[in-house]
């Protein structure tokens, strides 16, 4: 696989228009409020705007996505994740497995955290599996992408500024082409994959981690033609 | 995450026979440490290693609850309300009447097995003689092998089931057989020339089975046989503990070699461990769990009650007994529980330490002791 190829959907990415909350073909009338399903938020708008809330009191309000909850367990960057992750829609099921996961590198983690002698090497282990994926995902999260961008029979590869959101989402899909890059059956394989390469991420190793070096380094070598952007 | 498929994990023949040469040696080393006098419910009981090898390294736990002792690196059990009720019963008993039996009943992942493998934790501390039976699902469903019997024309002998049978009793029994004298009431022939004659020790009947696995299914009908003798002549005091009772009474999975499926009078061993469900035997207990599968929607409304479970038959055959249920956890339990796992880091999410993660765990699951495990392993 070249870096050329691998680097594909990006392009598809930033060139696919930005989703706006829908208003024209929306099912709900123009008077109703959208869901604010977190109880910390609800707390948030009753202590520091609590005009807005009464305002809202009253007011029809949108059905919260069904994705959402008000478990105290709940955390977007796994929903964020599994969107990632999951296939033909079974997001349950991949949930599970997600969690699963999670319970893998907890039970490694502290089966090394046991076997270390020294309180400076016991340091080094991430004991919480949440943070160990947020902290790996950050680690292959690009600073700068490339764009095709067709200029007198000629397609460059043209270094371009990322949002936030768009590079963590890219860095959750490396992380995941990089467990998926086995043969079948994936599935079988793809759990203890998972875990190994969120390990290596967290760690500065593995696969995904290289493909953020290479992205870089394209960048790097293609800044000459960083104008195309405007151009 | 933990799926069923874990649960009950296919035991392959190669794996019974991994099992069965690596199973510790029958050294008598340990030195026994009493535990306290009155259990505290709600309290944890660490088992020591050595002994949890011997009482559990052939056979015991379930896959599940090996890895979670696996994890939080400690093997202890808590103290339950059954297990206290069970000791308070065995308290009053007159040895000299005939055996009770004890039916253990409740919901999946209630903690049936673990009430079980505590009481034979407990027997050992306490000089009873065990016949534990941990997996008859080894037997009726998955044999690891399938032999016609030469003693008896008809009937199915599982040699290397009955081996590891035989090896987990001697492994248990190690100390007791030591220190007891159990002499052979009867001579046995096995074959022309290998023959137990009449007054040897019965570690010669354990010993044979192991070494002729061809013999070891009749070998450990022999044993219960004459551990029957032993106990009716206040020889040693038995106790007979089965995991998942109630499965002796469905259909097995095994066939004959014609494709006809084969009964339960059919299988040596099976039909060798039925005799000990009745109670013309006295200075004993029995112990029976039941087994209910309610893990997927599908099934979560199938009857746990011990008349459905047992059916007709298997109520004939334990008719009288006493009937004890395993509950869910109570509040004070549950907290406890969390409290143990916080203490041995399987809780990691800074949730989950705050009194609304605790109540969220707590009322999620049910206080379901195995459903709350499942919740809070990825936490």
């Amino acid at each position: 696989m070249t870096i050329y190829q691998s680097f594909n959907f990006i392009n598809k990415l930033v060139t696919k228009s930005p989703v706006i909350y829908q208003v024209r073909w929306s099912v709900w009338p123009p008077m109703y409020v959208r869901p604010i399903p977190r109880r910390e938020n609800q707390l948030k708008l009753i202590n520091e705007e609590p005009d807005k809330f009464k305002e809202l009191t009253f007011s029809p309000i949108i059905a919260a996505p069904n994705d959402h909850n008000a478990s105290n367990f709940y955390d977007p960057f796994l929903r964020r994740f599994v969107n990632v992750v999951h296939r033909s829609g079974r997001k349950a099921e991949y949930e599970d497995m997600i969690r699963e996961v999670m319970y893998l590198i907890k039970k490694k983690q502290l089966a090394e955290w046991r076997a270390a002698d020294t309180p400076e090497k016991k340091a080094k282990f991430e004991l919480d599996p949440l943070v160990l994926m947020k902290k790996a995902v950050a680690n292959v999260k690009p600073v700068v992408i490339t764009k095709y961008i067709p200029k007198g029979g000629v397609t460059y590869s043209v270094p371009f500024p990322v949002l936030d959101k768009t590079s963590e989402y890219i860095g959750m899909k490396w992380i995941n082409r990089a467990a998926h890059d086995h043969p079948k059956p994936w599935r079988a394989i793809h759990v203890p994959a998972l875990v190994r390469e969120f390990i290596f991420a967290f760690n500065g190793e593995g696969k995904a981690i290289k493909q953020k070096y290479d992205l870089h380094k394209l960048a790097e070598t293609n800044k000459a033609y960083a104008h195309y952007r405007w151009d | 995450m933990l799926t069923t498929a874990r649960c009950v994990a296919k035991r392959s023949s190669l794996s019974l026979l991994k099992r069965f040469m690596c199973s510790p040696t029958n050294s008598v080393t340990s030195s026994i440490s009493m535990p306290p006098e009155k259990p505290i419910i709600g309290t944890f009981e660490p088992i020591k290693k050595d002994i949890y090898e011997r009482l559990f390294g052939v056979n015991g736990f379930e896959p599940v609850a090996v890895e979670l002792f696996e994890v939080l690196d400690d093997k202890s059990i808590m103290v339950r309300l059954p297990f206290i009720q069970l000791l308070e019963y065995i308290e009053k008993t007159d040895f000299d009447r005939p055996a009770n039996r004890y039916i253990l009943w409740g919901r999946q992942g209630a903690g049936k097995t673990f009430t079980l493998n505590h009481l034979a934790y407990w027997g050992y501390l306490n000089g009873f003689c065990l016949v534990h039976l941990a997996s008859p699902r080894d037997w009726l469903d998955e044999p690891a092998e399938i032999e016609v019997s030469e003693s008896r024309p008809g009937r199915l002998d599982f040699p290397l089931n009955a081996a590891l049978a035989l090896r987990h009793f001697k492994n248990q029994n190690s100390l007791f057989l030591s220190k007891s004298e159990l002499k052979v009431s009867q001579k046995y022939t096995w074959s022309l020339r290998e023959i137990t004659e009449q007054g040897e020790p019965l570690v010669n009947v354990i010993d044979h089975g192991i070494s002729r696995m061809k013999h070891a299914s009749d070998c450990y009908a022999v044993l219960l046989k004459e551990l029957k003798i032993a106990a009716n002549n206040n020889l040693c005091r038995l106790m007979v503990l089965a995991n998942d009772v109630n499965l002796f009474y469905k259909k097995p999975l095994v066939k004959h070699a014609d494709g006809r499926v084969a009964s339960v009078e059919e299988m040596t061993l099976a039909r060798a461990f039925m005799k000990m469900f009745k109670n013309d035997w006295k200075n004993g207990l029995f112990v029976g769990a039941t087994y209910v599968n309610q893990s997927h929607w599908k099934n979560r409304l199938t009857p746990y009650y011990p008349k459905a479970l047992l059916t007709d038959r298997g109520w004939e055959d334990f008719d009288p007994f006493i009937p004890i249920k395993v509950e869910n956890y109570s509040d004070m339990e549950a907290d406890s529980c969390l409290d143990y796992y916080t203490d041995k880091m399987l809780l990691q999410r800074p949730q989950s330490k705050t009194p609304e993660g605790r109540e969220e765990i707590k009322a999620i699951n049910a206080r379901n002791p195995f459903e709350m495990y499942k919740f809070c392993s990825n936490l």
